[in-house]
């Protein structure tokens, strides 16, 4: 006859409330002894392993490995007078040397590895409400504890890769069912109808939610050439702000001028003017890095290419010795070439050759950014909204016109501190652009 | 001007790590003496892994285990005398057990009955401290009475490194040094208090030169070797008793284990640096001594640990079934004739308890 003896759950660290089950160390139909470990738990304070006071025979458990037992409920249900052979005894948990081991941390090292998952029990909660197998979350909290950020990141990554979250979806109903359905104590009846309840995200309706576009043609381009630059070269972004407030005056007044040549004169040409400029200066900027000969070529002429945002995706049109050019000269190609752009009429010799690329938000686009480098070149200059800002002026507050600028460069051939000497350089010619005139042929 | 960087301290040893050591001074010990301080380890970490276990089975409250510091505990209460005193703290479970404290009352503790605390008259053990480096206090008052009463006990306070961050530690020290008293101050580093690395708790190279301040000696020893711990206490003791006065022993040594059932070693210390004292293992070097002199086996220790399960098992059980009182008795036994208002409050409690019966 069956004798029940039901392990509940102790308070085993001063005023716990529940404990997640992190693994099963045995299976239903199991024969333990009294003190044989049957699993590790962990609590909010510690992960911890679990012994059986008594020896006999696993009739249930509380439920799959990530379920929540609470402290005074049943972890584990075992048919006392079932107890047969042992599987191991005290003895050989205490005795060997080899195992001196007084405590469960101890003992851990020794087992396969499992992930520790770092995770506030809410954050737990919501996972196993959402579905989601916890330990396959990336976790980007402080030491890499899993957020609901974290979680909501993974269920749109998981909802983007469609195919991939249908088979994770039906394998967990699957393994549910399989492992813990066979319970048929009263008990654990109780415990599974709590504990297997079908995850709320059955068979998806999202997959008729959503729309599939082949990644083809320029966005396919596009998502080479960014893997390719990110994956090669260690990014590195620095960021400042610029008082253009003499460039705002000077553009508006000139702009005027040239309208009545309908051309349309943005801050783009002194920007590239800026930054041919602080090139020349700063040679390593105008350069790619030859990786079969480790060699860094620099380059001895000024080919900017401009990102330009069009319906069909980005374009980076080049503006050949951009040095050589007026300012009037740079905003009629610009003009030029963005028109073309917009038309997908540019020939392949146009989109070719830069040797360093300038990606002009606008107002639209934000303060700052963290550009991508137009591989192979080494650096990328990002010139951003303006915006009337009050700033300090010996020691008195002023409103400017403030430009946001950053600078991504090539870690491998760049480091911080030209980086910033590049910056700086750029930003005294724009925020003075008369300097500009003294070159003027 | 003192530079604390030129003072020399060093670290007694006689067995090092791997079981070697100073011949001359090993075989001093005899082959009798060296069994009983296995045996008495080796119950001791027996003992300890089971309250482990059994903590985690809900079957008794918080528990603080001491495993890696029975040599420590052990080879310093060899060195006494059945009628010296021990002042331990919540982590003396097995200098407790090795000076005679029967496991049951151990049991009764940690099952927080109130007879937990009352020791049996014969045995010169003070109550577990909880408060940290409160009983330092009460070994100095002891032995300062022993003095007075011209008895020849010695005193033991026992303490880790985090109570000599507190100020009872250095009342205790300042006292027994100007008085002159038999106390001894045995510090077990074991270089965590909680979580708190000894390089966060004080500025002192080692716990041992403390000593000096208050006029006192002090040394430092591996707390990791029962033989070098044993004769560093016993000539500790033995000057004492001769009117010596008081000594600070810094045994130096490390938990194996975490601070209490309640809390995670893994948040606060690397698992290499546990992989590297668990190397230095008090058991294992004294194992392979005994093994070198032909005087233990696998076997043995196999019938021995059978037995010392067997009797944690048996302990528990009398410990469990002998459980009487009820919460009406806190009240009994700080006042030998209750003041009103605690009176009251008895009757209340007893009146709850059975209006709770009848429904």
């Amino acid at each position: 006859m069956a004798v029940i003896y039901e392990f509940k759950l102790p308070d085993i660290g001063e005023g716990l409330h529940e404990a997640e089950i992190i693994r099963w160390l045995v299976r239903e139909g199991d024969v333990v002894n009294a003190d044989q470990p049957i699993a590790e738990i962990q609590t909010d304070k510690a992960m911890v392993e679990m012994t059986t006071p008594v020896a006999g025979k696993v009739m249930s458990l509380a439920g799959p490995e990530g379920a929540t037992v609470n402290v005074g409920e049943p972890l584990i249900v075992l048919d006392t007078e079932a107890a047969g052979e042992p599987r191991g005894n005290q003895s050989e948990q205490s005795t060997g040397l080899k195992e001196t081991s007084a405590t469960v941390q101890a003992d851990r090292g020794t087992r396969p590895a499992r992930k520790r998952v770092i995770a506030a029990p809410s954050v737990r909660k919501r996972a196993r409400e959402m579905g989601v197998p916890i330990e396959e979350v990336e976790g980007t909290g402080e030491g890499g504890r899993v957020t609901l950020a974290d979680l909501e990141r993974y269920v749109r990554e998981r909802e983007a890769a469609v195919t991939v979250a249908e088979t994770v979806q039906s394998g967990i109903g699957k393994v549910e069912e399989a492992s813990f359905a066979r319970s048929s104590h009263a008990v654990s009846d109780r415990i599974s109808k709590a504990l297997f309840a079908p995850p709320s995200t059955g068979p998806s309706p999202l997959t008729e939610e959503e729309e599939r576009i082949p990644l083809r043609g320029l966005r396919k381009k596009i998502a080479e050439k960014m893997v390719k630059s990110v994956y090669t070269a260690p990014h590195v972004t620095g960021m400042d702000e610029i008082d253009v407030t003499k460039l705002v005056e000077i553009r508006k007044s000139l702009a005027a001028q040239l309208a009545e040549e309908r051309i349309k004169l943005t801050y783009l040409p002194f920007v590239i003017k800026a930054v041919t400029r602080a090139l020349k200066q700063y040679p390593m900027f105008n350069a790619t890095l030859d990786e079969e000969t480790n060699e860094i070529v620099l380059k001895k002429r000024y080919h900017i290419g401009i990102a330009t945002a069009t319906k069909a995706g980005l374009l980076v049109p080049v503006i050949r010795d951009a040095d050589q050019k007026s300012i009037r000269e740079l905003a009629i190609e610009i003009a030029e070439l963005s028109e073309k752009a917009h038309r997908q009429a540019l020939r392949l010799e146009e989109l070719q050759g830069s040797t360093f690329t300038i990606t002009s938000t606008g107002a639209g686009g934000g303060w700052f950014a963290t550009p991508v480098i137009n591989y192979p070149e080494v650096a990328i200059f990002g010139a951003h909204a303006i915006k009337r800002r009050p700033v300090v002026i010996d020691d008195e507050i002023v409103i400017r016109d403030i430009m946001g600028m950053s600078l991504t460069f090539d870690h491998r051939v760049i480091d911080g501190e030209p980086a910033g000497r590049f910056m700086r350089t750029v930003a005294h010619y724009l925020e003075n652009p008369e300097l500009l005139l003294l070159d003027v042929r | 001007m003192f530079d604390p960087k030129e003072l020399p301290v060093e670290m007694v040893q006689i067995l090092d790590e791997n079981g070697n050591g100073d011949e001359a001074k090993i075989a001093a010990f005899s082959d009798e003496w060296l069994l009983d301080a296995y045996r008495a380890m080796r119950r001791a970490r027996v003992v300890d892994e089971r309250l482990l276990r059994m903590q985690r089975q809900g079957r008794i409250g918080t528990y603080a285990p001491f495993s890696g510091q029975e040599a420590a505990q052990i080879g310093s209460v060899l060195a006494l005398q059945k009628d010296d005193w021990i002042f331990p703290s919540y982590r003396e479970v097995a200098v407790c057990l090795t000076h005679g404290m029967p496991l049951e009352q151990f049991f009764h503790y940690v099952r927080g009955r109130l007879s937990g605390k009352r020791m049996p008259e014969e045995l010169n053990i003070f109550p577990t401290q909880i408060i940290i480096a409160a009983q330092t206090l009460h070994a100095v008052g002891c032995a300062w009475a022993t003095k007075l009463k011209g008895e020849s006990h010695v005193s033991v306070a026992y303490f880790g490194d985090g109570a000599t961050s507190e100020g009872d530690f250095h009342e205790a020290m300042n006292f027994a040094a100007v008085y002159n008293v038999p106390v001894i101050f045995f510090c077990q580093n074991n270089q965590y208090a909680i979580s708190v690395p000894y390089a966060k708790q004080t500025a002192s190279r080692t716990i041992a030169q403390k000593a000096l301040a208050y006029g006192m000696k002090g040394v430092l020893v591996d707390g990791n070797d029962v033989l070098a711990v044993y004769e560093t206490m016993k000539q500790a003791v033995e000057a004492a008793r001769r009117g010596e006065g008081p000594m600070l022993i810094e045994a130096l040594t490390y938990r194996l284990g975490p601070h209490t059932t309640a809390d995670d070693p893994t948040k606060y210390r690397h698992p290499e640096e546990v992989e590297t004292w668990r190397r230095k293992d008090p058991l294992h070097r004294l194992r392979v001594l005994l093994e070198r002199r032909g005087l233990w086996t696998d076997a043995k220790e196999e019938e021995f640990v059978a037995k010392v399960n067997e009797e944690v098992t048996a302990a528990y059980e009398a410990a469990v079934a002998s459980e009487s009182g009820s919460i009406a008795d806190v009240f009994d036994y700080v006042y030998s004739e209750a003041p009103k208002l605690l009176a009251e409050q008895k009757e209340e409690v007893i009146r709850r308890k059975q209006a709770k019966e009848v429904k």
